[in-house]
């Protein structure tokens, strides 16, 4: 069945449901332990050394391994019933799971429990093992994706410990989330669609803003009248407001390269702050989309709302998400790109045709902002080392040298069309850009 | 790390009991002695490094890297404790008889294989958890096996060791059975 005495074990279906709180019976494999060999080997050596040099304090010395020996014959359980129950089966990154193991069937026999954190998982100190038969223990997911974060070792030791037995029961899938980066400011369109939002619009309208004063005409609002404007004038005045609008945002993260350390890398920095970004849009009452752009495209047409930011996610981690095949802009749908959506993109700009999609874009008029996400270049990427020994220290800075003159070519070529390219290093906060020339489509922040 | 730190202490407080006095057993004694005290030192290794993580690949190449993954396999699958133990009994069998010297080795031992036992566990706080009365009879029966060896035998000749031996056995048997383990 699903137990075995060693790490690394084979783990069948059985074991599977047992981590995802369903109590299931494990059968148990009974090895000796390796204490067990070092007591047998103590009292072996001082019976026959006993008998060979006919001195019985020899059988002193093994006398206490023989007693823990003979006490080890007690009955061992066939098989215990095991429950590992989640708190949490969706987690940010970084966030702690906490999982209510239960061991039941185990008689007098001591259990041991320890999670073993897999790839993308990390053990929580003080918190992954216990000497109980019902505990609760804690792995902190640490990179997002839709993964078991590890599995739980249950061991069973017999009294004195001269029997063992080892089962492994593999922890729930857990979807785990990027955490959205801190994110400053939020662009907001000069023209804006005319659906009701909370940026205030050049056109006059209900909103809170104020806009200005005209002379009253039959249908306004008595509550509208200023009163202070309508003594100085003579005839009734009243306030206008400007009207509060929404805007299309469409989030590009570019998936066509994914550089850097594990956890750090371009794409782990693009959705954070395509995340981060997001959440910041739809508290505006703004519609927020996604297109990931990769050797195929996946798309999410915008929507509003919490609802719309948790499809974000799924469609992130569980691909939720529209496809199509090849990665041609023009191939997205109408409703994934709608007309004169925002678009901000997240990408190390390594890519030819994704700098060529971003030029695209921009002469389609989509107003486009880029957030360069690559970070430290290759004198501070561990990737960059491959070229070190090839030509030593001079070779080295002028490869470093064009590198960054053709970067500094994308985006000067970028900016003439009118994209604003951002750095962002994935630590700091998302700042995107005050200046109004910078904005796209010329419009102003929040 | 502390158990760890108690096993190099109980190992080496074995060693020199065994040894002592250092004098008195030739050659063969200082044979044992270094041989103890080496699996001893390769045993504190083994615990140190259990949970280190593998080395990177590419670090050595060729036939170093065959070397150290053969002695790692080493380290980590011979049974370094049993060494020190078997060898520490040795020596003991080195030296002239004495019930009471010996009686103590075999505590010091017994307590340095559950400390090692203590160290390789994944859960180091259970460990003695539920076992102390078993313990604590082995002890005993320990010391009733000594105070046999410790009567004088009346008798000399080719059959008094082996009579002497027996009756040692003997009395273990009889008080394992009578102790309430």
């Amino acid at each position: 069945m699903a137990a075995r005495s060693e790490a690394g074990a084979d783990v069948t279906e059985v074991a599977r449901q047992a981590g995802s709180g369903v109590p299931v019976r494990l059968e148990l494999d009974w090895t000796v332990s390796r204490h067990a060999r070092r007591m047998f080997h103590l009292a072996l050596a001082g019976l026959v050394l006993a008998l060979l040099t006919r001195r019985p304090e020899l059988v002193a010395v093994a006398a206490p391994a023989l007693v823990l020996l003979f006490v080890w014959r007690s009955p061992k359980p066939p098989a215990v019933e095991v429950s590992v129950r989640p708190s949490a089966t969706r987690a940010y990154e970084g966030e702690q799971i906490a999982f209510d193991v239960t061991v039941t069937g185990q008689g007098d026999h001591a259990v041991e429990l320890v999670l073993h954190a897999a790839d993308g998982a990390r053990a929580v100190r003080g918190e992954e093992r216990a000497a109980a038969s019902r505990a609760t223990l804690s792995l902190e997911v640490a990179r997002w994706g839709r993964r078991r974060p590890g599995s739980l070792e249950v061991a069973l030791w017999d009294r004195v410990r001269m029997y063992e037995c080892h089962a492994f029961v593999l922890l729930a899938e857990v979807d785990c989330y990027p955490l959205p980066a801190r994110h400053a400011g939020a662009v907001v369109r000069g023209r804006l669609a005319s659906r009701v939002g909370d940026h205030p619009s050049r056109s006059a309208g209900e909103g809170v803003e104020f806009a200005g004063v005209r002379q009253y005409v039959a249908g306004d609002r008595q509550r509208s009248i200023n009163w202070a404007a309508t003594t100085r004038r003579g005839h009734l005045q009243v306030n206008t407001f400007a009207a509060e609008r929404s805007q299309d945002v469409v989030l590009l993260v570019d998936a066509t390269s994914d550089v850097g350390e594990l956890g750090s890398t371009s794409v782990d920095r693009s959705l954070r702050g395509a995340l981060g970004v997001g959440r910041t849009y739809l508290d505006a009452r703004d519609r927020v989309g996604l297109v990931f752009f990769g050797a195929r495209m996946r798309w999410l047409v915008p929507g509003l709302g919490d609802r719309q930011f948790f499809r974000l996610l799924d469609a992130i981690v569980v691909g939720r998400a529209g496809w199509s095949s090849g990665n041609d802009i023009a191939r997205l749908p109408r409703a994934a790109l709608p007309p004169g959506a925002a678009v901000v993109a997240f990408s190390p700009l390594l890519d030819p045709k994704f700098v060529e999609t971003l030029r695209d874009l921009r002469q389609r008029s989509f107003p486009v902002l880029v957030v360069d996400v690559l970070g430290a270049g290759p004198s501070g990427d561990k990737q960059g080392l491959a070229w070190r020994g090839v030509g030593g220290r001079g070779l080295d800075k002028l490869a470093e040298r064009i590198w960054q003159m053709e970067r500094q070519a994308v985006r000067f070529s970028l900016g003439e069309l009118g994209i604003t390219v951002v750095p962002w290093d994935g630590r700091d906060v998302l700042a995107l850009p005050a200046d109004r020339r910078a904005r796209p489509g010329g419009g102003r922040q929040r | 790390m502390r158990a760890v730190l108690a096993v190099a202490l109980l190992g080496a407080a074995a060693a020199l009991w065994s040894a002592v006095p250092l004098g008195g057993t030739g050659r063969p004694g200082v044979l044992f002695v270094v041989l103890a005290a080496t699996c001893v030192l390769v045993g504190v290794l083994r615990l140190v490094r259990k949970d280190a993580v593998p080395e990177e690949q590419g670090l050595f190449a060729g036939t170093l890297a065959g070397l150290v993954d053969w002695a790692g396999s080493l380290l980590h699958e011979v049974g370094w404790e049993t060494g020190a133990v078997v060898a520490m009994v040795v020596l003991e069998t080195l030296h002239k008889s004495r019930p009471w010297h010996t009686g103590a080795l075999g505590v010091l031992l017994v307590c340095y294989l559950l400390a090692v036992h203590q160290a390789e566990s994944t859960v180091p706080s259970g460990v003695f958890r539920g076992q102390a009365r078993t313990l604590a009879t082995s002890v005993v029966l320990l010391v009733v096996v000594t105070g046999v060896a410790m009567v004088p035998s009346g008798r000399t000749g080719a059959l008094s060791g082996w009579l002497e031996v027996l009756a040692a056995l003997a009395a273990m048997t009889a008080g394992g059975l009578a102790l309430p383990v």
